[in-house]
């Protein structure tokens, strides 16, 4: 098909989103419904078809959402009300907002200056076990050593200690 | 700007501990935090104000609760809501900062009457975030109803307001600007957040009348 010309395109503005927790547990089709059920319940169909958020691209921790313009505060808005995508607790904490892709993916910072590193030592926290799933600078986020293993624990470096 | 979260539940109670909420309240512009059954300390570069709810039913415990507290450094109380005459009770009573979870309260729990009280003794009325981001349904309309209400009543009698994420793990803390947004549902301006956030030291430490020490 071919495509409009620029000027019958319907403008859009697109959002950076930092994902919170890093762990792939982020898919694009989950983060998009949790997005649709937030905006959805919070400002009702209407306006969420009004917005209509999609999700352009997930790439480590971070996520490139795109609405129609002047739909950007109220999906910010609906961005601070997910928490969850799944069975998985998520926060999406907004970045940066753009007239363009290009401009939001060169604030992404890539895997080198964004030094974390996702070392699968195991330590103890609070006296139990628990596998380290990603450090980033002071900040670790560990996994319980439960029964389901699926337990996050959100620590720092002097919470916890090496075995 | 000087903002205060007024209420976050580290570990054991979240899955998140002090020092790393702290982190986190670092990153999303806040400059400190008030947190139940602490004590008072400076963790990475956020001050940590303890924080104590008070969940008696009647007005005689609330009142032996607070007697029992110390007196410096003096912690930042909350009551829960109750009814009206509940309400109007603890805001008389010496001691206490802060009313929260006035959206489980009664409906029509917090009056006109309510209202002058708190603005004439210096207390507070607390929101919590926790019901506009995770509730759904009616759950979040009524809140959003009653928050509605508190501000209305806070713009006409000119009581303060505190804002509190409660936040249990580092996942449910929001930045200033999406804690702005959040409260722009029910209405609050931006300005009015901002003072609402730096609303607790003054509940603390209350300017009063120049005492002569001979």
């Amino acid at each position: 098909m071919k495509p409009r010309p620029p000027t019958l395109r319907e403008p859009r503005r697109y959002l950076l989103v930092r994902l919170l927790p890093g762990i792939p547990t982020n898919e694009g089709k989950v983060i998009a419904s949790a997005i649709e059920e937030a905006l959805s319940s919070l400002f009702g169909d209407q306006v969420a078809a009004r917005v209509h958020p999609a999700v352009i691209s997930v790439a480590g921790d971070h996520a490139i959402i795109r609405c129609r313009r002047g739909g950007e505060q109220i999906l910010e808005t609906a961005l601070a009300t997910v928490f969850s995508a799944g069975d998985h607790a998520i926060a999406l904490r907004p970045v940066s907002t753009s007239g363009t892709v290009r401009s939001l993916k060169e604030k992404i910072p890539s895997p080198e200056k964004a030094a974390w590193d996702t070392a699968d030592a195991e330590v103890l926290f609070n006296g139990e076990r628990a596998r380290i799933a990603r450090r980033t600078g002071r900040s670790i986020d560990l996994i319980g050593k439960g029964l389901t293993n699926t337990e996050l624990f959100f620590v720092t470096e002097e919470d916890i200690e090496e075995i | 700007m000087y903002a205060v979260d007024a209420g976050i539940r580290p570990y054991p109670e979240g899955d998140s501990t002090l020092r790393r909420m702290a982190l986190e309240a670092r990153h999303l512009g806040f400059n400190a935090v008030v947190v139940p059954e602490c004590t008072a300390m400076e963790c990475e570069g956020i001050t940590v104000i303890p924080g104590v709810i008070i969940r008696e039913t009647t007005v005689r415990d609330v009142i032996r609760r607070v007697r029992a507290l110390p007196a410096h450094p003096s912690p930042f109380v909350l009551v829960n809501a109750r009814d009206i005459p509940f309400n109007r009770a603890v805001l008389g009573t010496r001691g206490v900062h802060a009313l929260r979870d006035i959206h489980q309260a009664p409906r029509a729990s917090f009056d006109h009457v309510c209202a002058r009280t708190a603005a004439e003794r210096g207390v507070s009325v607390n929101l919590d975030l926790r019901p506009l981001v995770r509730g759904r349904g009616a759950l979040r309309q009524r809140a959003i109803q009653r928050y509605a209400d508190i501000l209305d009543l806070s713009r006409k009698f000119g009581f303060s307001l505190t804002i509190a994420s409660g936040a249990r793990s580092v996942l449910e803390q929001r930045s200033i600007r999406e804690t702005c947004l959040i409260c722009g549902v029910f209405g609050m301006t931006q300005p009015e957040v901002e003072a609402a956030l730096g609303t607790i030291p003054g509940l603390l430490s209350p300017s009063g009348p120049v005492r002569v020490v001979p």
